[in-house]
């Protein structure tokens, strides 16, 4: 298979993980590894004094991990920014998952700060992989403004719903000349499997792996799907034939006539 | 000197530099990062960041999440 190539860094797993909802660290941790994915999402929160909790980047930060900062709770542009120099400053990387979506209900991103962030965050020196919606005019203009991928989301956060917006996806991986990474939505690993087919170049998982009823099982079963589908788009699809008569596979002598 | 941390106040017991709060605070060596009145200040940098009085410090970790 192809090596992804995301602002000059070389990832041969095309499965990004969430690391969100995991009952604990340590099936995080396994989850990860059974995944083998290389880029890890982590979210930002106000430490709290006096806490001696477990830290959880040692669970993520793992061979060949790499971390990929979200701003989970930001509402604006300018909010955005201020969590991208946190994020920064604490976690020593420039990459950053852009993700602005201010109402609570349907964690849907707004379109208008994602893309005055993106063109902030690009002069600010970021790696930007902004979070939005499956819009290719949108992800046509972020790309312009110097994203370093685009993700649109499948669904809605943590629905499991799959590719309710797969036409739209379509049109956004033929346009594109960065890569699409299918984030948000995916609920089982023939989702992935399909985002891939469809010639996404990678895609972004977490409730579907952390709350099934074993993690570490369900990221290796994703792991299989994405480069089942991954490869089956390199080895180009058979075209559908949507009128009702059939083609045979198998040659239609008669055999058995005398 | 009062400021406040994270929306908590806190009493700074000596010195009123970034660095001082960050040792009264035990602030781990990394995976953190400080910003004093919505502006993010570098770790190298607080030695010579003087607060004052009622200073609004945010101190951000990394949590789960997707």
């Amino acid at each position: 298979m192809k090596k992804l190539i995301i602002a000059g860094k070389e990832f041969n797993s095309r499965l990004f993980l969430g690391t969100g909802k995991f009952s604990s660290n340590q099936i995080m941790q396994q989850a990860i590894e059974a995944s083998e994915s290389q880029l890890v999402t982590v979210a930002m929160k106000r430490i709290e004094l006096n806490d001696k909790n477990d830290d959880m980047l040692k669970h993520v930060i793992q061979g060949g991990v790499n971390l990929l900062p979200n701003t989970s709770g930001v509402r604006d542009a300018n909010e955005a920014v201020f969590a991208a120099k946190m994020s920064r400053e604490a976690f020593g990387t420039s990459w950053l998952k852009l993700e602005i979506h201010p109402d609570p209900r349907y964690l849907l991103p707004d379109s208008v700060e994602t893309l005055k962030a993106t063109q902030m965050l690009v002069k600010e020196g970021f790696t930007v992989l902004p979070y939005c919606q499956a819009d290719p005019t949108l992800c046509r203009q972020l790309e312009e403004a110097g994203a370093a991928t685009v993700m649109p989301l499948a669904a809605p956060i943590g629905t499991n719903k799959g590719l309710a917006t797969k036409d739209m996806l379509r049109i956004i991986i033929e346009q594109a000349n960065i890569p699409v990474v299918i984030d948000a939505g995916l609920g089982a690993p023939s989702h992935a499997a399909e985002a891939m087919e469809m010639g996404a170049d990678a895609v972004l998982v977490n409730t579907a792996i952390a709350v099934a009823g074993n993690p570490v099982q369900m990221a290796k079963a994703f792991k299989m799907a994405v480069e089942a589908g991954r490869m089956a788009y390199e080895s180009g699809l058979g075209v559908v034939n949507y009128n009702l008569e059939a083609s045979a596979s198998s040659p239609l002598t008669s055999f058995l006539d005398a | 000197m009062d400021i406040k941390v994270n929306g908590e106040v806190v009493s700074l017991n000596e010195g009123n530099m970034l660095s001082d709060l960050a040792v009264q605070l035990n602030l781990p060596k990394n995976g953190i990062a400080v910003a004093v009145n919505q502006e993010m200040v570098p770790r190298e940098s607080w030695n010579g960041f003087s607060l004052k009085e009622n200073d609004e410090i945010i101190i951000i970790t990394a949590v789960c999440g997707g």
